[in-house]
């Protein structure tokens, strides 16, 4: 007889968990989804084409607030918790409610997830949201094309649109973002890839995706998301601390894991950290994960027009999901409008419309500054209106892409990037050089 | 198909209860391994194959916690099952990480494939930490169920120490059995109460092999949960015990979040002694988090024979040690006599501190000026003995559920503290049970 199953996500490694681990398996029936954390996708199915034989009608995804009614309902045996970047005591208590109501709670490793390549493979994770993932994917992917590599990124899943045709994406130009209606999150991730000539695939079902990106690689890269685990078995693991932040390596699910996994751990942002925090994570690293590699980094920022900052009355736009999810209340633009001698940081709330207003009801502790939220084109429109509404001289963008592209902005504006830099040796350039395909059999159960 | 290689992590109790409810006989699963904290004496020994049945003939063996990953990783093992209680939620996620990282799935069982199904009524007793009052509370439900003329039989969550095999399952009526099973002060705190007032307690390894034997002689069996655990049986009517010295444990510790979100009944204990702040946080808190249940306002006041002797007297307190090492508490019902009723001074027996003593005070550091009676065994209580006679006092208050004095030699007048629970206002226990329980 086979085992009921709910299984708590996110639009991400819920799908992931299940495609490797469910699908198609005579032990169990997994009878919902619920969803946290992504707006819109309670309330829709996955799709029977994704969820395989036995789901003639897919799956359907509920809203988390319903689990208990869910588990009241019918006689689910497991509740598998399968997404990112929640503290450990949020992770307790939805292994409580699960309890109570009599299932069995699990948290799924490496062993049951995580799916084997013949080409190396190299992770890029962090112990939570926004330590500098993608500056570092940059990094991994610059210094793999110098050593003569064919690179292609595989970028932790973000499917917020219709999920059979996302199911397997792959990116080569600013064409496909286009066609694929990509979110600003999206567009975040994969244009500066784009940009220095790294494919990029993204989607659903990730078996799939790595056939193809075996085809047309020599190496591929892990490009991680929130402070998930990789889901292809790493021959470099490489995982990111912020000494912004210390201790949050060892508070949140499931980067505490990624930090005692790393083959090699990137301390971030060293230059604006000060010292007491460095020392924290440097000694939770000597502590949990004697054995790996530390390279210490920073992230300096590189602002186009500081002109368009100095003695201004500044709108910061900065990366949405680091402030929302990370828990940081502000980022490289706020830095920058400090460096180059803002006059003042305006706070948008007061014109803030649609869902921006909406984010900031929820999120409160968001600084001066104005989250970029988006993720479908209602957003994008909302944004747009905030932006050019807000009382201020001049605008610093400060998220990945280049969000003109995407709206009109009525004031000078200039964009703010940050690069991976590292600070004396070891770099990564050092721990990529020996790279080959770690034996599986040695790694492999 | 492989089987499932499983290692269960557990403290000698719930994981063996586990085990035997779900891994026996199933050809899904091989347990591989235990892991064992919190228990002294318990590591570099077998899960004997009389318990484990025939598919492990060599028993299964049981390692020390701080071994895990080496485990999983030089045992392949597919699944972690976390199998213990009392411990933060940030405890469990920091042993669920490393169970991750080694490669394994990480997972805790619930109700459903652990709760055992009785053919007699089950009230149930737990709480959402460890020393709330669940004793007091059981010997009061247990002479509410007498009041109506029900015989009551109490089967109390494991504590195996010793020989696991003899342990399967144990009956006590009187006290000579505590003796006949060389019962450690632990296990004498829990059922000597209950054989003073005459009911028979159940305790072991096995627990379906002990609630066939107590539904034969039982009209009622009252569930005596250990820590903060839930029961092993499922309960008719389930009553949680929270804390107001403790506001907000009731939400950070597992799984006695997972009690509070499943109890029937919630009692609030210690009112009379917790502050009004306290006892409004946690009154929110069963609201918020559980607002079905029916909420029972306690007290749990101290009584001393001979209460008169203590004023003015350099007092050696000894309070009852799990509550002190497991349940973060600096003090207790002892203490809290020895001010009642006027001592002179409590006197620090750090400096007189013998063998395993003086290791528990090193263990845990917060403990405050008072002995805690840690009886796993023989050698414990020696070194008990030989503590409180270097210890400078004029008297000791031993606040021990048991009476020490049967099991120890002590060199100092002795009065004992025992508490009691009274509910305050409505609803009591007694109209809770007759509502919900199907007597």
């Amino acid at each position: 007889m086979s085992r009921q199953v709910v299984i708590m996500g996110a639009a991400g490694r819920d799908f992931h968990n299940f495609n490797v681990h469910f699908r198609g398996n005579p032990d169990y029936r997994v009878v919902a989804f619920t969803a946290a954390q992504i707006p819109d996708i309670a309330g829709r199915v996955y799709p029977p084409e994704l969820a395989g034989p036995g789901y003639p009608e897919g799956i359907p995804i509920r809203s988390e607030g319903e689990l208990p009614a869910i588990l009241a309902s019918q006689p689910v045996e497991q509740v598998v918790f399968a997404y990112s970047d929640v503290s450990h005591q949020q992770v307790m208590h939805a292994a409580s409610v699960a309890l109570a109501r009599g299932a069995d709670f699990r948290l799924m490793g490496p062993g049951t997830t995580m799916l084997e390549s013949s080409l190396p493979i190299v992770a890029v994770t962090a112990v939570r949201t926004g330590v500098g993932k993608s500056q570092t994917t940059r990094r991994v992917a610059s210094v793999l094309r110098e050593l003569g590599q064919r690179v292609v990124a595989v970028r932790h899943p973000m499917p917020y649109g219709n999920l059979l045709s996302q199911a397997a994406m792959r990116f080569a130009t600013y064409e496909d973002l286009d066609r694929h209606d990509c979110t600003i999150e999206e567009r975040e991730e994969f244009e500066p890839l784009l940009d220095r000539g790294v494919v990029v695939y993204a989607g659903v079902d990730y078996e799939r995706i790595l056939r193809s990106a075996e085809i047309e690689a020599d190496v591929i890269i892990w490009d991680g998301g929130n402070n998930d685990l990789p889901f292809y078995r790493p021959d470099l693991h490489i995982v990111l601390v912020d000494p912004h932040r210390p201790g949050h390596e060892l508070e949140y699910h499931p980067g505490e894991a990624n930090l005692r996994m790393a083959d090699v751990i990137i301390i971030n942002k060293i230059e604006t950290a000060g010292l007491r925090g460095v020392e924290a994570v440097r000694r939770s690293i000597a502590k949990h994960n004697p054995a790996a590699v530390v390279i210490d980094a920073a992230s300096p920022i590189d602002v186009e027009d500081p002109a368009v900052i100095s003695d201004r009355r500044v709108l910061v736009i900065e990366d949405g999901p680091t402030l929302t999810h990370g828990e940081m209340r502000y980022g490289a633009g706020v830095m920058a409008a400090k460096k180059h001698g803002a006059a003042a940081l305006v706070d948008p709330r007061a014109w803030a419309v649609g869902t921006i207003a909406e984010a900031f009801a929820k999120y409160p502790r968001t600084g001066a500054l104005l989250p970029a939220m988006g993720y479908g084109a209602a957003q994008i429109r909302d944004l747009e209106t905030t932006i050019n509404a807000v009382d201020a001289d001049s605008v610093v963008i400060a998220t990945p892409i280049d969000l003109r592209r995407l709206l009109r902005i009525n004031k000078p504006a200039t964009r703010v990037r940050y690069e991976l830099q590292e600070i004396g040796r070891p770099t990564v350039n050092d721990v990529l050089s020996g790279l080959t395909k770690r034996s599986a059999a040695a790694y492999l159960h | 198909m492989r089987r499932t290689r499983v290692l269960i992590m557990g403290a000698a109790g719930r994981d063996f209860h586990n085990f035997n409810v779900c891994f026996r006989g199933n050809r899904d699963y091989d347990v591989i391994a235990f892991t064992a904290a919190q228990i002294p004496d318990i590591e570099a020994r077998r899960y004997p194959t009389g318990l484990a049945g025939p598919e492990y003939p060599e028993g299964i063996p049981i390692y020390p916690e701080q071994e895990l990953t080496r485990l999983i990783q030089d045992q392949r093992i597919d699944l972690v099952v976390f199998a213990y209680s009392d411990v933060t939620h940030a405890t469990v996620m920091h042993k669920a990480s490393q169970a991750l990282a080694a490669g394994a799935d990480f997972s805790l069982m619930g109700p459903g494939s652990t709760m055992l199904a009785a053919g007699r009524p089950v009230i149930s007793v737990c709480a959402v930490r460890t020393g709330v009052g669940k004793s007091q509370t059981t010997r009061r439900i247990c002479g509410i169920l007498e009041a109506m003329d029900r015989k009551v039989v109490v089967v109390r969550h494991p504590m195996p120490y010793g020989d696991l095999v003899r342990q399967a399952v144990q009956r006590f009526v009187d006290r000579s059995d505590l003796d006949k099973h060389d019962c450690t002060i632990e296990e004498r705190e829990e059922y000597e109460p209950h054989l003073d007032r005459g009911y028979t307690v159940f305790a072991g390894v096995d627990y379906g092999q002990i609630l066939r034997r107590a539904e034969r002689e039982a009209d009622v069996i009252v569930w005596d949960g250990g820590n903060n655990d839930f029961p092993f049986f499922r309960p008719d009517l389930h009553i949680v015990l929270v804390d107001p010295h403790r506001p907000g444990h009731e939400l950070l510790y597992h799984p006695g979040e997972t009690n509070l979100r499943m109890a029937d009944v919630v009692v609030i204990n210690k009112v009379d002694t917790a502050s009004p702040e306290g006892l409004q946080q946690v009154r929110e808190s069963v609201r918020r988090t559980n607002p079905a249940a029916a909420v029972v306002e306690a007290a749990s006041p101290i009584t001393v024979e001979g209460w008169e002797a203590i004023r003015g007297k350099r007092v050696l307190v000894i309070e009852d040690g799990p509550t002190l090492t497991h349940g973060e508490m600096t003090y207790g019902a002892g203490v809290i006599a020895a001010r009642k009723f006027g001592a002179a001074e409590l006197v620090d027996p750090r400096a007189y501190a013998k063998g395993t003593i003086a290791d528990t005070f090193a263990a845990y550091p917060g403990i405050g000026t008072l002995l805690p009676a840690m009886g796993y065994g023989r050698k414990q209580m020696d070194d008990l003995e030989r503590t409180v006679a270097a210890t400078p006092c004029d008297l000791v208050l031993a606040a021990t559920p048991i009476d020490l004095t049967r099991v120890i030699t002590l060199a100092k007048p002795v009065l004992r503290v025992r508490y009691e629970l009274e509910e305050i206002g409505q609803p009591d226990l007694a109209s809770v049970i007759r509502e919900r329980v199907p007597l």
